[in-house]
């Protein structure tokens, strides 16, 4: 019998001469057509180069979206170590500067911030055994002092703090009210930081600049950052019981002092002024608060002057005091229309004259020690070596004289911002994101006391939501700069180029371009609604 | 994009407001042949995610018979029959039999095919197949142009639009054929008109489609880059816009049999927007462009 | 045991499709085919024949149709004419390049224009080059035969099958002829097992485009498995005339008895019938000449032609089909085949009929005695 070869092969299944195909395209290496090539391009988001301390907002928010509460916190505690108090009295530069204002509304950064921080109160810092070479003094409590003592310590320095208070937190405890700041609360976050970092904390020890020498000679290494504690009062108002400052006011109320009085004139319009006045109506006082330029003009923030307004605070705008007059009982007060004069503010046409009890300076803030002229080697922070600040500012002033410190120990201060090729670019814009894919969706409406309820007691205003709720806020974040392995370049990718590695702990690596395949279109870029994708010259 | 990712944040509203989850299996290779930014390789790839491995693909003579690969090659990891230019939808129709004849009804047939095959070769037996009510979901990748034969104008392509058939622009007597009335008018299973630029809407579709039964037939608008001279990079926005300016709507056939809008663009932009953003509308005039929005209005 | 029964041609071939149980059967009606699918349609409505009977929109979409279904693995039909068969051109060449399985009937008729619906070879000689292998039959028993022997053929060569009759001339006249029992076709022909077919289970790709070099090679493939048909379609016949004790060959010699003449007289089809009583009458008359019916003519069986004429001196070709230019179809290819003898014979290329022209044994009869005024190099139109 003839052979027949192709039958054959053909019954037993090994027949070449057919026009079948089963090995992948994956051989075909099409990547060779490219002329541009994606790579991964993080920036610098607004929210982080408007903070003062440039924490990592879009990663953290990305966490916590996640559900990945306590991996949130610990991106803030990196840069922040009070996010508690932050998350309630810092202006949030940050949701000023987020993208998602020109599409719909800013994420509620700071409501996130808060609920973390108030998660963290009952979380122990994280402390990393280190052998302590060097000894560390700080002067002052406050937000710069505490947050020096935590980078120190945090690098192994042993850190004692000298208050010349009975309790610490400088401006925090005795300047701004509970109302704003619940005292529990600051009090939780300070013993987590005392306690975590074993901080020597010395309250009641007020170091004058004649002992500062001993200091030095103690310490490595000593920070000065007392604040500016006191209210600077007009040198053209008379010197009287009944004229005080606003700072000095506002610590007599912290400490539940019996205030006297009925009727109060305050004269500013800054924070302080404000706190003043509300934390006065709040214990049944008449005030008035007397500015000279307009409302528009106050530098006090935004939210606190809406808010007093609605407590029904008795404000007059473009309105001078000309002449104080002290008539034993109380003082009358000649009222006159502010007029510009170029950029100075001067007494116009008379109004009227009014009377009160007390006069308040909230006008400015000084230095109650006299450290000012010592040596100008001596590290200095907060308040007291930069002026007024925010309290996010007097963190980030703390945190930098740490460094300083440091530096000066010979150790290189832990940096935890982006990468420095990143630092020099600006953040990345709103035109700069691709957002088709987003739509539209309104900040939550965070609870807060009704003026009628919180209109005598120090209750804390705002109330928050729960973690969970705001985990819908975070997930509003566009993580603007910063990959979140969404995977929408993956989606769109036709040639299947794209792989996301989600479980990689490198954020460099989990998104993988397979360049052997990928032809170049660019299109993964032009979804990125983070603008991390870039297309760059194949070369 | 699966249920398990970690970072649902920034989720967009494809993710965030419906509830099917992306499977990270691909049943489409890379390496294939399709231009940069071929829109008819990013939709079928997104097809077969929905459909799955049980699936056959039937195809005639279009970009995509190229897109596959060549011998000894596949593109796809599902069976893939390739058939001439006319015949898909009947080819499919026999696979469909043989299967049946099987007991495996179970398996979906693709019938995937251009323009050129839908329109213009290919409806006769389309419409055979329509009306034999075949069990297939057939899909058109409308990229408007017989665009792996160099770009000549098929009955998809838009009046006014540059081919290599039509130097001066497409007559403007002649509009795109209106391929879903047609369709209609065989009572489908299931018909609608989708664009991959609307992930939402484009699974949801796909999903219905494959949970019906009957001839189901998709019209995708999927950009080709180089005949509509647009850069690759833009392919998926200028497939957006054409659904923002409603040059091409997303419409489903509803259960009373009615054509309806399945999305209806917040701003829509006008038409001359859209035209702006390709070159082969570059010699269209401001009249044709005003009553091509007349059209539309 | 086979039963007697008196049937129309397109009966017959459509009892010979349900014996082979083909699982998908597509249809689309042409005269003189339609009673085909008919006489399938009712046998699938009846439930005598378990099939997916598909009714296309045209032929197109009815050979596309098979295309899908063998690509899918199952047995499939499907039946044409003329314009019909014409129609499917481009599929037919598709689906032998495809490789895979079919039997097809072709009723042969006329192409227009202009119209016309009778018989001649002129659709099926036109698709020679399409790669598909072709049986033409004489009578209806042949085709019923056929078509068993051809299922089985194709699927073990993996190419397609087109069996012819004639259009009228066997589609539409009655023959008393023997029905296989289905157990007997059963044992002969087992159920179609694909060895690669559309499959989620196993994904491939059928008919991607293929480089020059490898196409080459596949047609190359190709002609080698239609030289293998020869010996493998010889090994089915000679199977089935064991089983069914009815006999075929690649070329048929229609005559009894010692062959001493130096004339032969081939053709192919129904017309086989009038040529024998033409010849038989020759013979009685003191013209001693030969009759051959070609039953396959792709392949071509070259050898078997050889071997079948290499002593005659004259052969008178009977062309149903011309290639308009050259000359009656049939006859180049039994030219180009006899060309290696040594001896060539004279081949006379007569033009018998075409579109149904009637041939009756008085036609053959003249045409033979008149053989020395037939042109050797011209075809001979009566």
């Amino acid at each position: 019998m003839i052979k027949l070869k192709h039958i054959e092969a053909i019954r037993n299944g090994d027949f070449t001469g057919l026009p079948i195909s089963s090995t992948s395209t994956a051989v075909n290496m099409t990547g060779s057509w490219k002329f541009f090539r994606p790579t991964l391009k993080p920036k610098k988001s607004p929210c982080f180069e408007a903070c003062p301390l440039h924490i990592l907002i879009a990663e953290y928010m990305q966490e916590f979206a996640a559900g990945n509460h306590l991996a949130a916190l610990e991106i803030i505690r990196r840069n922040n170590p009070m996010p508690a108090v932050t998350g309630r009295v810092c202006p949030h530069f940050c949701q000023s500067a987020c993208n998602r204002t020109d599409f719909d509304e800013a994420v509620l950064i700071g409501d996130i911030e808060r609920a973390l921080g108030d998660l963290g109160l009952t979380q122990p810092y994280s402390v990393e055994n280190q052998v302590c070479h060097e000894k560390a003094a700080i002067i002052g409590s406050g937000p710069a002092g505490l947050a020096a003592a935590v980078f120190l310590a945090r690098a192994g320095v042993k850190v004692t703090i000298f208050e010349q208070s009975e309790a610490p937190g400088g401006l925090l405890r005795y300047g701004i009210p509970a109302y704003r700041l619940p005292r529990q609360i600051l009090e939780k976050e300070i013993k987590n930081i005392v306690e975590s970092y074993s901080i020597d904390l010395r309250c009641n020890h007020k170091i004058e600049s004649a002992s500062l020498d001993n200091l030095r000679k103690e310490y490595d290494a000593v920070i000065a950052a007392p604040g500016l504690t006191q209210s600077s009062i007009p040198e053209t108002w008379p010197e009287t019981p009944t004229v005080k400052g606003a700072l000095e006011l506002l610590a007599a109320i912290s400490r539940d002092e019996p205030i006297p009085g009925e009727d109060f004139v305050i004269i500013g319009g800054g924070n302080a002024a404000l706190d003043t006045a509300r934390s006065l109506k709040r214990l049944g006082k008449t005030v008035h608060l007397i500015y000279r330029r307009t409302i528009d003009e106050m530098p006090a923030y935004p939210d606190e002057i809406i808010e007093a307004q609605s407590e029904g605070l008795l404000l007059r705008e473009e309105t001078v005091i000309e002449e104080i007059i002290d008539n034993g009982r109380g003082l009358s007060l000649n009222l006159h229309r502010s007029r510009k004069n170029g950029n100075r503010i001067e007494a116009g046409d008379f109004i009227e004259t009014i009377t009160t009890d007390f006069l308040i300076a909230a006008t400015g803030q000084e230095s109650s020690s006299d450290f000012q002229n010592c040596a100008p080697e001596l590290l200095r922070a907060g308040d007291f070596a930069h002026g007024a600040a925010s309290v996010a500012e007097a963190l980030a002033s703390g945190r930098k004289a740490a460094a300083t410190a440091l530096r000066k120990f010979g150790r290189l201060p832990e940096d935890s911002t982006t990468d420095q090729e990143t630092q020099n670019l600006p953040p990345i814009t709103f035109a700069a994101l691709h957002l088709n894919y987003y739509s539209k969706k309104p900040a939550l409406k965070i609870p807060q006391l009704d003026e009628k309820t919180r209109s005598d007691n120090f209750s804390e205003i705002h109330l928050g939501l729960s973690l969970e709720q705001l985990e819908v806020e975070a997930e509003r974040c566009f993580h603007c700069g910063s990959c979140t392995t969404c995977g929408i370049c993956w989606f769109f990718c036709p040639d299947v180029a794209i792989a996301i590695n989600r479980e990689s702990d490198n954020a460099e690596s989990q998104i993988l371009f397979d360049y052997d395949h990928c032809k170049g279109c660019g299109q993964c870029a032009e979804v990125c609604p983070r603008g991390v994708i870039e297309m760059e010259e194949d070369l | 994009m699966t249920n398990n990712n970690r970072s649902t944040t920034g989720k967009n509203h494809f993710t965030d407001d419906t509830n099917w989850q992306i499977t990270n299996a691909e049943l489409m290779e890379s390496g294939h042949m399709a231009c940069p930014g071929c829109g008819a390789s990013l939709s079928m790839r997104h097809v077969l995610k929905v459909l799955g491995p049980e699936t056959i693909v039937v195809m005639p003579a279009c970009c995509w018979a190229i897109i596959a690969g060549g011998q000894p090659t596949t593109a796809l990891s599902v069976p893939l029959l390739h058939t001439p230019f006319a015949v898909a939808a009947a080819a499919a129709s026999g696979v469909r039999q043989a299967l049946t004849a099987q007991k495996k009804e179970h398996i979906q047939i693709l019938t995937w095919a251009g323009d050129g095959g839908t329109f213009d070769i290919g409806l006769q037996g389309i419409s055979g197949a329509a009306e034999r009510h075949e069990d297939m979901i057939y899909i058109c990748y409308d990229n408007e142009a017989y665009m792996n034969t160099g770009i000549q104008q098929s009955s998809a392509t838009p009046h006014g639009a540059w081919t290599t058939t039509t130097p001066g622009g497409k007559d403007f007597k002649y509009g795109k054929k209106d391929i879903l009335a047609i369709i209609k008018a065989h009572n489908p299973g299931y018909l609608a008109s989708a664009t991959i630029a609307y992930p939402d809407d484009f699974y949801a579709k796909i999903e219905k489609a494959k949970a019906a039964r009957g001839f189901r037939f998709i019209h995708l608008l999927a950009a080709c880059p180089s005949g509509w001279k647009i850069d690759s990079q833009n392919a998926l926005e200028v497939t957006r816009l054409a659904v923002e300016s409603g040059v091409f709507p997303l419409l489903e056939m509803n259960d009373e049999g009615a054509i309806e809008k399945t999305y209806k663009p917040e701003n829509p932009i006008s038409v001359k927007e859209y035209l702006a953003t390709q070159g082969r509308f570059k010699k269209i005039t401001a009249e044709e462009t005003e009553i091509w929005q007349n059209e539309i209005s | 045991m086979e039963k007697p029964a008196i049937l129309l041609g397109s009966e017959a071939v459509a009892h010979g499709v349900k014996l082979c149980r083909p699982q998908v059967i597509s249809a689309y009606p042409i005269t003189p085919q339609t009673h085909i699918i008919e006489t399938l349609s009712e046998m699938v409505d009846s439930g005598e024949l378990e099939s997916q009977y598909i009714k296309v929109e045209s032929e197109m979409s009815a050979i596309a149709a098979v295309l899908g279904s063998v690509s899918a693995g199952s047995r499939s039909f499907t039946a044409s004419s003329s314009q019909g068969l014409a129609m499917m051109h481009e599929i037919l060449h598709w689906f032998a390049g495809a490789r895979l399985p079919l039997v097809l009937v072709n009723a042969n008729r006329a192409l227009g224009a202009p119209w016309n619906i009778w018989s001649d070879q002129s659709d099926s000689f036109s698709q020679r080059d399409t790669g598909w292998l072709q049986v033409y039959c004489e009578t209806s028993q042949e085709a019923l035969d056929t078509i068993i022997m051809a299922y089985k053929a194709s699927e073990q060569l993996m190419l397609p099958i087109m069996v012819m009759i004639d259009g009228f001339i066997l589609s539409h006249t009655m023959e008393r002829l023997m029905i296989p029992t289905p157990k007997m076709v059963d044992d002969f022909l087992p159920p179609y097992k694909a060895p690669y077919q559309l499959d989620p289970e196993n994904p491939l790709t059928f008919g991607a485009g293929a480089h020059p070099d490898l196409f080459y090679e596949l047609k190359k493939a190709y002609s080698e498995t239609m030289t293998e048909a020869l010996t493998l379609i010889d090994q089915c016949q000679a199977e089935f005339a064991q089983k069914f004790n009815r006999h075929y060959d690649l070329v048929m010699r229609c005559q009894e008895g010692n062959n001493d003449s130096d004339t032969a007289v081939i053709c192919c089809g129904a017309m086989t019938g009038t040529a024998r009583v033409a010849i038989e009458r020759l013979n009685e008359n003191g013209t001693p000449v030969d009759l051959f019916k070609l039953r396959l003519l792709r392949p071509f069986p070259k050898n078997a032609l050889v071997a079948a004429l290499k002593n005659k001196k004259r052969i008178i070709v009977l062309n149903r089909a011309c290639s308009y230019g050259v000359g009656g179809t049939l006859s180049q290819e039994i030219r180009t085949a006899l060309y290696d003898l040594p001896d060539h014979p004279i081949v006379n290329d007569v033009m018998i009929s075409l579109g149904g022209k009637e041939v009756f044994p008085e036609t053959i009869i003249k045409v033979v005695n008149d053989r020395e005024q037939l042109s050797a190099t011209e075809p001979n139109w009566l």
